[in-house]
């Protein structure tokens, strides 16, 4: 049974399951880590009030659930045996004042429950936070959600993928913000010069277009309802919407995607309002029209009002993006439109975040750091008290708990078992199978409160060829590894599969179960069966595909 | 049902197998529990004919005009009701058929329009509408069901994927997608290759696993499902949950039968066509013998009815594969007496121009267009609204899509004033129109 790999694979399990060398992370390279928990500890102190008003004392999430938690947010992947174990075996370094301090009041009259729990010090999250941050994945999952916001649903693929990657690399540099939206708004050239103009083909270099999508993704904006008519629920008239299109009114380049024209700014090319057949200046939404007179192109004034410091929308929407990454929903939710039409839940939050955002250089990772930092993120998803509304709440006592992405449940099942390579430099074959898998869902719904997959995928995952292979110990180099390793004993066996899939321990009940159907098969060629279908029975479960 | 009744269900159907034969993760369980349908159950089935069918050349001819191009109008079995000459199967039934000849829309684009005539609505970016089949199925939705309520076959995701979501109503009401498989795809008219391949993948497991192993996998998998709904009974987990539930019950139980169409006669499946439109429509028919309630069939894959140019002999070879499944469908529906439970509506996402372009084609064109509604709370056997004579404009009988769903759901006696709470907290009824009380039986 075993091949010239299986010895590889035994010492990969080996140190999965032990927590070897290879797998301790290094230490962290100074970071502004200071700074970062005082807003966190100001972020904290708002929640805490309102907890107390409420009376609800949350309750922490405890460290596998936290580690699964922050692994997925900010890397797209659960974490492997080998870092569940790391982690939960790591001691926290203490910190001076831990208990009781200005950044964690105690509130009168509630129980002592919203500190972290005793197996976790607040120094050991923040080390853990900073570390995902540096990860590439990181810059891959932004680079996704990015993609998703700027370009629309329709791009070809391989415009879409060659816009993907150009963001990947900016994020792994992590290139300021406001940098990179500069970049993206002044693009000059065809998509073979210059990848960014993507964003201008697909939107067929139209000022309307680009309008609507220019003020969605940079500054929370819903102003596509004014094209046509003054918005029903908003401040936005018409005029606004076509006097801030006017800023591409000059810009010229390809039609569609694909053509090679580049992206320039002409000399002239207005815009009329639809109504009144006025030609309308480039106005800002909150601003006055701009000179005639100026001959700066006008993207490259609108660059500029864009990602001004002073800008109103800019901040608040980078930030608010930033949270609903971390939590599945926004401070102001729909998380792209913003205005006095529709107020924040927490306005405090998302005021402080979107200073501090502008004061640290648009460092989108800093944001980043200081929200999974807060007792809000770490809250556990188990409702805090039995009975109560089991949605998430207004205030943050309970994490909600969301779906993974189709993408995302294959990455697990990789991870799951072990499949590092297929994962992180996949072959033709693997190439395949992720296609195939997901070409099983075609109605895509992005909402990460939802589960996406729908019937099609759960029977795929209970009956078909990848979850089987995965999971016979023949041909699943993961379990055959586990089973293989003579050192292990069958408990053991079973720990490690609950880790590799749902990054936690078995509970006693499970313990227990698992052991009486081991006992009751009599060959090891059953035992060892009996660990597949645990393995099949995890990669089904519901816990398994949520981020809890 | 309620996810704890139908936990309850399983794991008394889990107790009572141990032991007995192997197939799938559970063996074969009674035929009864399949889905049976209640007394007063409604269907509805929507033919959707991708691309934007042309309505001069099958329900709105206009011989005495240029415009009408060179097909010729035949006599149905409903006096004064005409339709192409390549209906000829479909014209006996012309009393059943109700067609809308006033239909006028506002999206003359693939995307806007399929989204329009599946969410009865124009696409605003910060709602999550629900497409047709999710609404009614929500409505019709027998409790009992073992199956899906709503089963999307072959649909052509290109031209807007979200035409086909759940939306703000939730996984809950997304459908089951049946694509034709792949490999032995036939796309086309009738071809001496074989029947399309429809089914619903990994109903059976892809390695053999026997009574005892189903039993131990399922029983964990159950422990872990009990154990976290009772805990942590948030939303996403409930929706998974109720989703693994219902692929449980498909792969359980003999529910999952009703996909597979080699259990028809060659015969029955050759009166079908043997196209995935005709095959869809034959597996639309079995689907509600079980009770599904809202089954909705692709004809035009990538937008075959999308015809620019070469009109004619592709709107024959399509009209052929229609006439084919609808009239079969008809006629099986009728002998089982479930045609009048069961309403039809056939409809694409906008007509096509009634001056011929050209390269023999016609273009896109929403202004004035066709639908045809058939079968229960239908009075059929009439046509409703009136174009011009050069087929350009409404003159009488104008439909926008609003009134069109007001009016299937008329037929299906459902309120379509019934609101639903929207993803941004605002209600939405089913259907912004009015129904056309002429149409309905």
């Amino acid at each position: 049974m075993m091949n010239n790999l299986s010895w590889l694979r035994l010492v990969a399990v080996a140190f999965a399951v032990l927590g070897g060398p290879g797998l301790c992370r290094a230490a962290d390279p100074a970071r502004d880590s200071a700074s970062t928990a005082v807003v966190t500890a100001q972020i904290d102190a708002i929640f805490e009030q309102e907890w107390q008003a409420a009376k609800v004392s949350p309750q922490m999430a405890d460290d596998a659930m936290f580690l699964r938690r922050a692994t997925l947010d900010l890397t797209g992947l659960i974490p492997t045996v080998g870092e569940v174990r790391g982690y939960l075996s790591e001691r926290g370094t203490p910190i001076a004042d831990e208990e009781g301090g200005a950044s964690h009041p105690s509130a009168p009259g509630v129980p002592q429950r919203a500190g972290l729990t005793s197996d976790s010090r607040p120094d050991k999250r923040a080390k853990l936070i900073a570390e995902l941050l540096r990860r590439p994945r990181h810059a891959r999952l932004m680079a996704g959600v990015w993609r998703d916001v700027l370009l629309p649903h329709n791009t070809p693929e391989t415009a879409a993928v060659a816009f993907e990657n150009w963001l990947q690399g900016r994020f792994r540099d992590n290139v300021s913000y406001d940098a990179l939206v500069r970049e993206i708004l002044t693009a000059q050239g065809t998509s073979n010069q210059s990848v960014p103009v993507v964003f201008f083909a697909s939107n067929h270099t139209k000022p309307e277009e680009l309008a609507a999508s220019a003020s969605q993704a940079f500054l929370g904006l819903q102003v596509r309802c004014a094209q046509c008519h003054d918005h029903p629920f908003t401040q936005w008239k018409q005029a606004d919407f076509w006097g801030f299109a006017a800023f591409f009114a000059r810009t010229q380049g390809p039609s569609n995607v694909g053509e090679l024209v580049p992206v320039a700014d002409r000399a002239d090319g207005e815009v009329r309002h639809p109504k009144t057949l006025k030609v309308l200046l480039p106005k800002p939404m909150d601003g006055p029209e701009m000179a005639a007179t100026t001959s700066e192109p006008r993207r490259a004034v609108l660059a500029r009002w864009v990602t001004a410091g002073e800008n109103p929308f800019f901040a608040r929407a980078a930030v608010n993006r930033a949270w609903w990454v971390l939590f599945g929903r926004g401070l102001v939710q729909p998380v792209d439109d913003l205005g006095p039409h529709n107020p924040s839940t927490h306005e405090a939050v998302l005021t402080l975040l979107a200073n501090d955002f502008v004061q640290h250089d648009f460092d989108l990772r800093r944001t980043l750091e200081i929200i999974a930092g807060t007792k809000a993120y770490q809250t556990s998803s188990t409702p805090h008290q039995p009975g109560t509304a089991a949605d998430p709440d207004e205030n943050y006592a309970t994490m909600a708990v969301r779906s993974l992405s189709p993408q995302q449940v294959y990455d697990a099942l990789l991870q799951a078992a072990g499949e590092r390579e297929s994962l992180e430099r996949p072959g033709p074959e693997a190439v395949a199978e992720r296609r195939a898998f997901l070409a099983q869902l075609d109605a895509p719904t992005r909402q990460p409160t939802e589960y996406q997959g729908g019937i099609p995928q759960a029977l795929m995952l209970l009956n078909g060829p990848l979850v089987a292979r995965l999971t016979n110990p023949t041909t699943g180099d993961f379990l055959a590894a586990l089973i293989d390793s003579p050192f292990l004993k069958d408990e053991q066996r079973v720990e490690t599969l609950f880790l590799a899939t749902l990054s936690r321990l078995p509970r006693l009940e499970e313990r227990e179960r698992m052991q009486k159907l081991l006992a009751s098969k009599p060959t090891a060629a059953a035992r060892a069966q009996a660990l597949g279908d645990l393995q099949w029975a995890l990669l089904n479960s519901t816990e398994f595909v949520l981020n809890r | 049902m309620s996810n704890l009744n139908r936990r309850t269900l399983l794991k008394s159907l889990m107790a009572s197998f141990g032991g007995l034969g192997t197939c799938g993760i559970l063996p074969a369980l009674a035929e009864t529990t399949a889905g049976t349908p209640k007394g007063k159950s409604r269907h509805c089935v929507l033919l959707w004919m991708n691309g934007g069918p042309t309505q001069t050349d099958t329900f709105d001819m206009k011989p005495e005009h240029a415009n009408g191009g060179e097909f010729k109008p035949i006599a149905t079995s409903a006096k004064g009701l005409e339709i192409s000459e390549h209906f000829p199967k479909l014209a006996r039934h012309g009393h059943q058929l109700a067609v809308l000849r006033g239909l006028s829309t506002r999206e003359g684009d693939h995307g806007r329009g399929t989204f329009t005539m599946h969410m009865g609505r124009q696409p605003d970016p910060l709602v999550r509408f629900p497409t047709l089949g999710a609404m009614l199925s929500k409505e019709l939705a027998q409790s009992e069901a073992m199956l899906p309520e709503f089963v999307a076959v072959n649909p052509y995701l290109g031209f807007d994927a979200t035409a086909w979501e759940a939306g703000f109503l939730g996984a809950r009401f997304a459908p089951l997608t049946i694509k034709s498989r792949a490999a032995r795809q036939v796309t086309g008219p009738a071809s001496a290759a074989a029947f399309a391949e429809l089914g619903v993948d990994d109903l059976k497991a892809t390695q053999p696993v026997s009574a005892q192993r189903a039993s131990d996998r399922l029983g964990l998998l159950q422990g872990f499902q009990s154990q976290l709904v009772a805990e942590s009974p948030q939303s996403p987990v409930l929706a998974h949950d109720t989703m693994l539930q219902r692929a449980i019950q498909l792969v359980s139980s003999d529910a999952g039968k009703v996909f597979d169409l080699s259990q028809e006669s060659a015969a029955t499946r050759e009166k079908y066509g043997r196209g995935s439109f005709g095959q869809g429509c034959l597996l639309a028919r079995r689907l509600i013998e079980k009770g599904v309630s809202f089954v909705e069939v692709s004809l035009g894959d990538s937008g075959r009815w999308d015809t620019h140019g070469n009109n004619f002999a592709t709107v024959r070879e399509l009209s052929t594969e229609l006439d084919a499944g609808w009239s079969a469908l008809l006629d099986d529906l009728e002998a089982r007496g479930l045609l009048e439970s069961t309403t039809i509506l056939w409809m694409g996402e906008f007509g096509r121009t009634p001056k011929i372009n050209g390269g023999a084609g016609r273009d896109h064109f929403p202004n004035a267009w066709s639908a045809v509604l058939a079968g229960g709370g239908i009075r059929g056997g009439q046509t409703y609204g009136r174009t011009s004579i050069d087929g350009m404009t409404v003159e009488s009988g104008k439909m926008d899509v609003g009134d069109l769903f007001a009016t299937l759901c008329g037929a299906l006696q459902i309120d379509h004033r019934m609101l639903n709470t929207s993803n941004i907290g605002r209600p939405f009824r089913i259907a912004e129109g009015q129904p056309v009380k002429e149409v309905l039986g």
